[in-house]
């Protein structure tokens, strides 16, 4: 038996417990990948320790190239997903946009329907009845007539339009002194 | 014609530049220099899969997320710190990952591949050639099942890859002790399934 045989396998034990220097420990792997005495020795002290002794198993040139090829496969694929996601990030924000445009063009509609036709066309003289769409509110109760339209002081007509159900409530009033 | 040598050009000039070069390389959008970067790495990383694992198919299918992971984090990798460092972090990290979702699906599988294994078991190591590479390497598989992820990537770290205990905490981010630890378990369960599963083999090689 060799001294360096000697000094590997007085230090097997410590090589299992974690005890050893770098360069000793270096020395027991590599003495034991050649020594087939050494390795009988350590298997039957400590058989944990012939793990350390496993080369890595050869990866071909051709394992390399798949990996290469699927990983350059990959990215594009990710590529081409963070173009696509982006797309359609950027269809989204154009949408929401011109929903916004309409929406605010419905709402225009909707006020101008409420608020023009009354403006444009005062109840005719005599006959605030007919102006009158619904019946009026309790605020104005105590000088609303029976017809649903109230006299207010100085003349001026109260118009009240409450169509309910959420729906906003629109109040008018109408001077009677003013020529519109 | 100018093209294809300028790419064999830049193919060579990839192939002698540092992991520092290339990483700079691949920052700047170079997808020769990282490929050049992929190829080098590949075996290292094929070897710590091979061993957590413990089949060369899952290994290079984990050293394929392994090397996306790296594409996609790049940025984050600090280069005052060593990329092999940073690559065997995610290399262990990934590969304990698919290990659990691997036993997750062993154990969804249930009694039929555990009656499977222990038939493939009690079939093996009839000689005494147990030493042997590739005896010893199958040996490795079977009985290092019951590490935990985390046990057994610092079993291979160490033992495999030659990483000291301070090398591994970076990899494994935690602390030197806890690796000891994790090592002095590995140890102590590999003993105690070599001893289970093949009770006497090794007293027996010393015998012979």
């Amino acid at each position: 038996m060799s001294a360096i045989c000697e000094r590997v396998r007085a230090n097997l034990p410590a090589y299992g417990r974690e005890s050893l220097e770098a360069g000793p420990r270096r020395e027991v792997r590599e003495h034991l990948a050649g020594c087939s005495a050494c390795r009988a020795e350590a298997a039957s002290i400590d058989p944990v320790v012939l793990f350390g002794t496993l080369s890595p198993e050869a990866v071909s040139s051709a394992d390399v190239a798949s990996v290469v090829a699927s990983v350059r496969a990959g990215i594009a694929l990710r590529q081409a997903e963070g173009r696509i996601a982006r797309r359609s990030a950027r269809l989204h924000r154009a949408e929401s946009g011109r929903r916004g445009i309409r929406a605010a063009a419905a709402a225009a509609v909707v006020l101008l329907t409420l608020v023009v036709p009354s403006g444009l066309q005062p109840p005719p003289a005599g006959n605030e009845k007919a102006e009158v769409r619904r019946a009026p509110s309790a605020e104005f109760s105590t000088v609303a007539g029976p017809d649903g339209a109230a006299r207010a002081s100085g003349g001026a007509t109260v118009y009240d339009w409450n169509p309910g159900a959420g729906e906003p409530r629109v109040v008018w009033i109408v001077d009677g002194s003013l020529d519109i | 014609m100018e093209l294809v040598y300028s790419e064999d050009r830049r193919k060579l000039e990839a192939a002698q530049a540092t992991d520092r070069e290339l990483v700079a390389e691949t920052r700047r959008g170079d997808m020769l220099a990282f490929e050049a970067l992929v190829a080098r790495k590949t075996p290292a990383v094929i070897a710590i899969a091979r061993r957590v694992v413990g089949d060369g198919e899952d290994a290079r299918d984990v050293a394929q997320m392994v090397f996306l992971r790296v594409w996609e984090q790049l940025d984050r990798y600090d280069d005052a710190y060593s990329f092999n460092t940073w690559l065997y972090r995610i290399a262990t990290n990934l590969a304990i990952d698919f290990l659990r979702s691997a036993r997750s699906r062993e154990r969804a599988h249930g009694a039929t591949l555990h009656l499977v294994r222990q038939r493939e078991e009690s079939s093996v190591f009839e000689t005494t050639r147990a030493a042997e590479d590739g005896e010893l390497a199958r040996l490795f598989e079977r009985v290092s099942h019951r590490l935990s992820g985390k046990q057994k990537a610092a079993f291979v770290l160490r033992e495999m890859q030659e990483c000291d205990t301070r090398e591994i905490a970076e990899i494994l981010q935690c602390g030197e002790s806890t690796v000891r630890n994790h090592l002095f378990n590995a140890r102590r369960i590999l003993r105690r399934e070599i001893e289970r599963l093949h009770p006497g083999l090794f007293r027996r090689s010393r015998k012979s």
